[in-house]
């Protein structure tokens, strides 16, 4: 039997624009990251990550990291949660090169 | 997708002003065909070289906020506050500076706390050994700050008199101070 849809939205690492979708409790974060990714009818919500930069999931209740494997259910997402997509940031001189930080 | 079904999307549409070119404590920042402007509080820049200074001989990192306007001559954004990241939240050596996705949530928070009517709408970081020109690493940061009205802030302390370095959208385009700039406390 197929769980209930729940819903969340999900708040853009850069932006303050927000995209809230229907999303089921066996949907991992990593198949999330590629429903922002593809977007909707307007077009992707994120845009490709460049290396070093990856989407990591938060959920703002209780700032726990949605990691790619992790199912919504197993993380504790419920109906109505603010899911954060954020971002790692990262500076240098300019008489680099450095390179980019591993995923962590 | 099944398990994924966007249903609607929100964003701030930008505030309808004219733009503050008589305010003395914004400073305007002009791309060289006119076609982006820029303004920032003075104590926006205080703020991110005393942050720059106190963190030497390391980066300092933090976040930008304001608001993206628009009047009858195009879009422009002016920046009001800045959150300056905490030690425990970077990694830092006087050459290169990250923050994971986990602090960069933590500091976005804080600075959504302190500024609730406030966007995000870019990041700085200081230059301990070089000029405030953006580094082949930051050109790849700024790449991901895709709106084309989000900027970046360099603080050089190599050279007092290109202390500050200015890049607006995704594509890093500099941006030049038009007036002096004030004289900050160091």
């Amino acid at each position: 039997m197929s769980k209930e849809m729940i819903e969340v939205h999900f708040l853009h690492p850069r932006s303050s624009n927000t995209l809230t979708a229907d999303v089921s409790p066996d949907c991992t974060g990593e198949e999330a990251i590629q429903g922002l990714l593809e977007g909707d009818d307007n077009g992707p919500f994120l845009e490709p990550a460049p290396p070093g930069h990856p989407y990591e999931l938060v959920l703002k209740r209780s700032e726990k990291v949605i990691q790619p494997n992790m199912t919504f259910e197993q993380a504790g997402v419920v109906d109505g949660d603010v899911v954060e997509v954020s971002q790692a940031v990262q500076g240098a001189q300019l008489n680099g090169p450095f390179p980019a930080k591993e995923q962590k | 997708m099944g398990h994924f079904r966007p249903k609607s999307r929100s964003s701030i549409g930008l505030l309808w002003r004219e733009r503050p070119s008589n305010n003395p404590k914004l400073v305007p920042f002009t791309s060289v065909d006119n076609s982006f402007e820029v303004y920032i509080q003075e104590n926006v820049l205080q703020l991110t070289l005393d942050a720059s200074l106190s963190a030497m001989p390391k980066e300092a990192i933090g976040l930008l906020a304001g608001r993206v306007c628009q009047d009858a001559y195009g879009s422009y954004t002016v920046v009001i506050a800045a959150e300056v990241a905490h030690n425990d939240e970077v990694e830092a050596t006087a050459s290169e500076i990250y923050i994971s996705s986990n602090s960069y949530s933590q500091l976005r928070s804080r600075l959504e706390t302190n500024h609730p009517i406030l966007e995000t709408i870019g990041w700085f970081h200081s230059h301990t050994t070089s000029p405030s020109i953006p580094s082949n690493e930051d050109l790849i940061e700024q790449s991901t700050w895709t709106d084309r009205n989000n900027v970046a802030l360099i603080v050089s302390l190599v050279s007092e008199r290109a202390r500050f370095g200015l890049f607006l959208g995704p594509e890093a385009i500099p941006l030049f101070c038009r007036v002096s700039l004030p004289k900050l406390e160091q």
